[in-house]
C-alpha cells in the first residue's frame, strides 16, 4: 500500500496530505502492533521529530514488533542489538580488521549504521557500552581511531528496559536519559485488541508482507518541514510557564533544563505538522509534554519519576497565556 | 427543569461556609442547623453522585418558607439573630443553585458577610482568631475556585500572603474608621445572659447559680488584693421578706449618707453582660462611676443593661461606718417579720434575755454552731413557713438559708435587717495581677444596723462554714457536692496544665479586651486631634470626610489605572476577544478551565450542545489561526471581534 506517491512526486507536499499520510501510517502500523494507537502516534512524532525513543515495558508486550513495523511502514533499514553486560562498544559500531591481502586496516560497519536501530535492554550493557551509542545518537556520527563516519538520515534509535527487573543492571544516569526526545510505555493491551492478536496472523508474516507506505525521501522531507513549523508568541509563553512551573512548584525535585524545553517545542512541532498544521497549538504541548518531560523529572517527596497521568494532572494547573 | 450537578469546588465552598457560621450554631435555633446541614449534604452527595438538584420553583419555595420561619421565630422583630439566621437559611440553600463560576463567587462573598457576623456575638480575642482563620479558609477557596488545580499547601500561602498584604490596611481602618460608641455598627452582642442575681430571692437560687463557672467579672486592684474574707463584692440589697422569698422591696432614694471609713481601695471592674442594672462593687464603694448611680444603701446601678463587656472604676472603704439609720430604712423595715411563728419565739426569747443587740446577734450565731447546722448545696425541700422548717426540723442549707433565716431572727428581735446579694471571694490569676470572680462565687450575706457601726456586714455562713468565706466553696461542700468544674482533678492527669493554660488564656484575651475596648470613640477623638484634625467641630469632621473620600478615590482611581494597563498590556485584542467568547459561555454553565487549549475547548462545547458546534468551530478555528498561527492583520481581528460579539449561546 503506497499512497505518497503523489507526495513525492510533487516537490512539497501539502499540510493536509502530511496529516493523511500520518493517518495512513497509524493505521497501517495498528494493523499489527494493535490497540496501542497513541503510543504508535507518540513514537511516530519522535521519530519526524529527529528524536530518539525509549520504551519501558515488560517483555513480550510488542517493543520489537513495534520497532519493524515503524521501520518497514516509513521504508527504513532496520537493525537490531540485543545488549548485554558483555557487548563491547565495537559490538555496535563495528570495527577495523587487518586484511591480509592489502596489507590494510578495513573498517567493518556495526549496527549503528542503519536507519532504525532497535537497542533491546540497553540497561544491561555497561556503561561505556550505552555511551557508545548514546554518543552516536547525540552526534549521529561515530569516531573510531580518529576517523569519523558520518550516519545516515534519519536515524533513529529505540531503546527498551524492563523497568521491573534491576538485577545485573546498570541503570542509565540522568544525564543520559536525557538523550531520548520522549519515553513511552506500551502496556498490556486491551481485551479486544488481545483477542484480535490471539485470532490474527502470525506477526511475522504480517511484517515480511509489508510494504513501506512513504520514502525514505519523504522521511527527511517532513523532518525538515517540522523545524520549520511556526511557534506564535503565545505558544511560547505557554510553554515558557511549563518550565517556570517545574521550576516553582514544590512537586518537582529539579526543574527543567533549557534543552528540555527545546525538546518539548520540537516534539509539539512534530505533532503540530503531522496533525496537518503550519503553527503550533497549545494541545500539541499538552499531547506530547508528558512522555517528553516525564524521565527528566523526578518528584520533590521520594524521587520517583512521573506516571504520564500525574504530569496530565500537572499539566491541569497551568493556565493558557 | 432537572439538571445534573456541577462537581467543581462544592466540598471547598461547603467547608468555607461552614467554617463562617460555626460560631453561629451555639445559639441558632436547632432546625436552621438541621436546616443547614442537610442542604449540604445532599449537595455534597448530588455532587458526588451526579444525582439532580432541585429546581428554581423548589429553591424558591424553600427560601420563602425558611425566611418566613425565622422570621416568625424571632417575632418579626430584625435584629442581629433574626438577620444571622436568615443568612444562614441562604448559606444553606446557596450551595444548590451553584452552576457558574459566578456563583461560586457570590457564595465566596456570602462566607465572608457571614464571618463578619461573628462581630454581633463578641468581640473576645477567641472569636477574633477565629475570625482570623475562616478569613485564610474563605480566601483559600476564593484562590481555588480561581486558579483551580493548585497544590493545598501553595493555596493556603498564597491566602496567607493576601492577608498579611491586608493587614497595613486592616489597622489604617482600625485606627481611622470612625468608632461607634457601642458594639459592632451599634448592634449589641446578643447572647444571650447568664443566670445571675434577679432582684427577686428564693431558697435555692444561689445553690443553683453557683453550678455556673462563667465569668461575672474581672477586678484590677491598683495596689494589694485584699484578703479572701475581705473580698466581699455588693450587688443587690433586698429589703423585702415575705415569708419565703426576699425582694428588692423599696425604692432607695438617690442622696448620698455620709460614710466614713478607712483602708480605702481603688479598682477597676470590667463586668460581663448579665442583662441586669446591678454594677457590683467590694464593700463599701465610695461613689458610683460614670453612667451608673448609687442608691442610699449602696446599691449601684447602671443607666443601661449591661448587655456588653463594661467597664467601670470605683473606690471602696473596707472598713466602714453608715451612721444613722434613715427614716425611708425604718419605714422599710416595718412589720415585715410574720408568718413562721417558731423563728418569731426563739427571737423574742434571746431579746427577752437580753437588750444588747450585739448579745443577741451572738446568740443567734451561738444558735447555728450549737444545734449542728450543715452546710449543703442540696437541701431539703422546705414548704410551708420555710424559715421554720430550716431552724428546726431540716437544719441543712445553704448561703442564702442562713442569710434568710438570719436575717428573719434579726427582725424579728427587733434588729433591723437586710440581705445583700454579691459574690465572695474570685480567684487569682497567676499570669497577671487580676481577679476573677465566677458566678460560683455568689453568694447571700445580712447587713444588720447597729448603733456603734451602722450597717454592718453579719455573715452566718462564716460560723457554719468557716472556710467558705476564707478559701471558696469547694473547700467546704462534701466531695460529691463540688460541681465538676471545681473539681481538682476534672482533666485527668493533665489537669494542672488544662487549668495554667485556662488561666493563661484568661490573662492573654483580658488584656486583648482592655486594649480593643480602650480604643474607643474618645481614645479616637484622641489621635485625630493630635495628627491635627479635629472632629468635635462641624467644620473638621467635614474636612476629614472630603479627605478620606478624596483620597479613597484617588486610590481607587490610581488601582484601577494600573490594572487596567497592565491587563492591556498584557492582553493582546485576539485573546481578548476570546475572554469574552469564554465569559459567555461560562455564563451558560459551560466556562473554560484556564489550562484548556482552545481546540480542546471546541470539541468539549460541540459534545456539549450541537447548536454550539458552528461557532465554536468558527471562533475557535479564528482564534487558533490568529493567535498561533503566522501574525493577523487588523481585519482579520477586527471580524474575531465582530464574530465574537454576534455569538450568543
Amino acid at each position: 500500500m503506497t499512497l505518497s506517491q503523489s507526495g513525492s512526486n510533487s516537490p512539497i507536499m501539502e499540510a493536509a496530505e502530511i496529516k493523511q499520510i500520518f493517518q495512513t501510517i497509524v493505521r497501517n502500523v495498528s494493523e499489527i502492533v494493535m490497540g496501542k494507537e497513541n503510543q504508535v502516534r507518540l513514537a511516530l512524532t519522535c521519530i519526524f521529530a529527529g528524536g530518539h525513543l525509549l520504551i519501558e515495558d515488560i517483555p513480550g508486550i510488542g517493543k520489537t514488533t513495534l520497532a519493524k513495523v515503524l521501520a518497514g511502514c516509513l521504508g527504513l533499514e532496520f537493525q537490531r542489538v540485543q545488549f548485554t553486560s558483555d557487548l563491547l562498544p565495537g559490538d555496535i559500531l563495528g570495527t577495523s580488521i587487518f586484511e591480509q591481502a592489502t596489507g590494510t586496516f578495513r573498517f567493518h560497519q556495526g549496527p549503528v549504521f542503519t536507519q532504525v536501530l532497535l537497542a533491546d535492554e540497553i540497561n544491561r550493557a555497561t556503561p561505556k557500552t550505552q555511551s557508545a551509542l548514546l554518543e552516536a545518537m547525540e552526534e549521529h556520527q561515530v569516531t573510531i581511531e580518529n576517523t569519523t563516519y558520518m550516519l545516515e538520515s534519519p536515524f533513529f534509535v529505540m531503546a527498551t528496559q524492563n523497568p521491573f527487573e534491576y538485577s545485573g543492571t546498570f541503570p542509565l544516569p540522568e544525564s543520559q536519559l536525557d538523550r531520548f526526545l520522549m519515553r513511552i510505555s506500551l502496556g498490556y493491551p486491551e481485551r479486544e485488541a488481545e483477542a484480535r492478536i490471539l485470532k490474527g496472523k502470525n506477526t511475522k508474516v504480517l511484517i515480511e508482507d509489508m510494504s513501506a507506505c512513504v520514502t525514505r525521501k519523504d522521511v527527511i522531507e517532513i523532518q525538515d518541514r517540522i523545524t520549520r513549523i511556526h511557534t506564535s508568541d503565545a505558544f511560547i509563553a505557554y510553554l515558557q510557564n511549563i518550565l517556570e512551573f517545574t521550576r516553582t512548584s514544590s512537586h518537582f525535585y529539579i526543574g527543567l533544563s533549557p534543552r528540555a524545553g527545546l525538546s518539548l517545542l520540537q516534539a509539539a512541532r512534530s505533532r503540530a505538522c503531522l496533525d496537518g498544521r503550519e503553527f503550533a497549538i497549545p494541545e500539541d504541548l499538552q499531547f506530547v509534554m508528558p512522555h517528553v518531560v516525564g524521565h527528566r523529572l523526578k518528584t520533590k517527596d521520594d524521587m520517583s519519576q512521573f506516571k504520564p497521568a500525574d504530569l496530565n494532572r500537572l499539566l491541569m494547573e497551568i493556565p493558557i497565556p | 427543569m432537572k439538571r445534573e450537578a456541577p462537581k467543581s469546588h462544592m466540598p471547598s465552598l461547603i467547608t468555607a461556609l461552614l467554617i463562617a457560621m460555626l460560631p453561629h450554631f451555639v445559639d441558632l435555633p436547632a432546625w436552621i442547623i438541621l436546616w443547614v446541614l442537610c442542604a449540604w449534604s445532599y449537595c455534597y452527595v448530588a455532587v458526588k453522585y451526579k444525582l439532580p438538584l432541585p429546581g428554581k420553583v423548589v429553591r424558591s419555595a424553600l427560601t420563602v418558607l425558611g425566611v418566613a420561619f425565622v422570621l416568625s421565630g424571632s417575632g418579626i422583630r430584625l435584629d442581629g439573630t433574626a438577620y444571622v439566621g436568615v443568612m444562614c437559611i441562604m448559606a444553606g440553600l446557596k450551595p444548590l443553585e451553584i452552576e457558574t463560576h459566578r456563583d461560586r463567587m457570590i457564595t465566596v462573598f456570602l462566607a465572608y458577610v457571614i464571618i463578619i457576623t461573628g462581630l454581633f456575638k463578641s468581640e473576645s480575642l477567641t472569636v477574633t482568631l477565629y475570625m482570623f482563620v475562616s478569613v485564610l479558609v474563605t480566601t483559600a477557596v476564593l484562590v481555588r475556585i480561581n486558579y483551580p488545580v493548585k497544590a493545598f499547601r501553595e493555596t493556603m500561602k498564597l491566602s496567607g500572603t493576601i492577608m498579611l498584604q491586608a493587614l497595613p490596611v486592616m489597622l489604617i481602618l482600625f485606627l481611622l474608621f470612625p468608632r461607634v460608641h457601642s458594639g459592632f455598627w451599634g448592634m449589641s452582642p446578643s447572647s444571650v445572659g447568664k443566670s445571675g442575681f434577679t432582684d427577686r430571692l428564693s431558697p435555692g437560687d444561689v445553690s443553683r447559680i453557683v453550678l455556673d463557672d462563667s465569668v461575672a467579672f474581672r477586678i484590677f486592684f491598683e495596689d494589694e488584693i485584699p484578703s479572701y474574707d475581705r473580698r466581699y463584692f455588693r450587688g443587690i440589697v433586698f429589703w423585702k421578706f415575705d415569708g419565703e422569698s426576699w425582694t428588692r422591696g423599696v425604692s432607695a432614694p438617690l442622696n448620698m449618707r455620709p460614710v466614713g471609713g478607712d483602708n480605702k481601695v481603688n479598682y477597676r471592674i470590667t463586668i460581663e453582660p448579665h442583662h441586669q442594672k446591678w454594677l457590683f462593687a467590694l464593700d463599701l464603694p465610695l461613689k458610683a462611676p460614670r453612667r451608673a448611680f448609687m442608691q442610699a444603701d449602696q446599691v449601684i446601678r447602671s443607666r443601661r443593661t449591661v448587655r456588653e463587656k463594661l467597664t467601670y472604676e470605683l473606690s471602696s472603704y473596707l472598713d466602714f461606718h453608715t451612721g444613722e439609720l434613715q427614716r425611708w430604712e425604718k419605714s422599710a423595715l416595718k412589720g415585715q417579720a410574720e408568718g413562721n411563728p417558731k423563728a418569731q419565739e426563739l427571737a423574742l426569747q434571746w431579746a427577752g434575755a437580753q437588750t444588747e443587740p450585739g448579745k443577741i446577734i451572738e446568740s443567734a450565731l451561738q444558735f447555728f454552731v450549737a444545734e449542728g447546722f450543715e452546710y449543703t448545696l442540696n437541701p431539703p425541700e422546705m414548704r410551708d413557713e420555710p424559715i421554720d422548717t430550716f431552724l428546726f426540723e431540716t437544719r441543712k442549707g445553704y448561703c442564702e438559708h442562713y442569710a434568710s433565716a438570719f436575717a428573719f431572727l434579726m427582725r424579728s428581735a427587733g434588729i433591723p435587717s437586710r440581705l445583700v446579694g454579691g459574690y465572695l471571694g474570685g480567684e487569682t490569676n497567676p499570669y497577671s495581677d487580676y481577679l476573677i470572680v465566677r458566678q460560683s462565687d455568689a453568694h447571700v450575706w445580712v447587713e444588720v444596723w447597729l448603733e456603734k457601726t451602722g450597717w454592718t456586714r453579719i455573715d452566718p455562713t462564716a460560723v457554719v462554714a468557716p472556710e467558705r468565706i476564707r478559701r471558696g466553696i469547694e473547700n467546704v461542700l462534701s466531695p460529691d457536692e463540688v460541681p465538676g468544674f471545681l473539681q481538682k482533678g476534672r482533666f485527668g492527669f493533665a489537669s494542672n496544665y488544662i487549668n495554667d493554660f485556662l488561666m493563661w488564656w484568661d490573662a492573654v484575651s483580658t488584656s486583648w479586651d482592655m486594649w480593643f475596648s480602650a480604643y474607643s470613640f474618645d481614645a479616637q477623638k484622641e489621635l485625630l486631634k493630635k495628627i491635627g484634625v479635629d472632629i468635635d467641630s462641624v467644620k473638621g469632621l467635614a474636612g476629614v470626610l472630603a479627605a478620606a473620600l478624596s483620597a479613597c478615590l484617588v486610590l481607587g482611581l490610581l488601582i484601577a489605572t494600573a490594572l487596567v494597563m497592565r491587563s492591556r498590556r498584557k492582553k493582546d485584542p485576539v485573546k481578548a476577544a476570546y475572554l469574552v467568547f469564554c465569559q459567555k459561555l461560562e455564563n451558560v454553565g459551560l466556562g473554560r478551565r484556564p489550562s484548556q487549549g482552545p481546540a480542546d475547548y471546541a470539541r468539549m462545547l460541540a459534545a456539549a450542545r450541537d447548536d454550539l458546534k458552528p461557532w465554536a468551530a468558527a471562533v475557535t478555528e479564528s482564534y487558533i489561526r490568529l493567535r498561533y498561527a503566522e501574525t493577523a492583520d487588523k481585519d482579520s481581528v477586527k471580524q474575531f471581534k465582530k464574530l465574537v460579539n454576534e455569538f450568543k449561546p
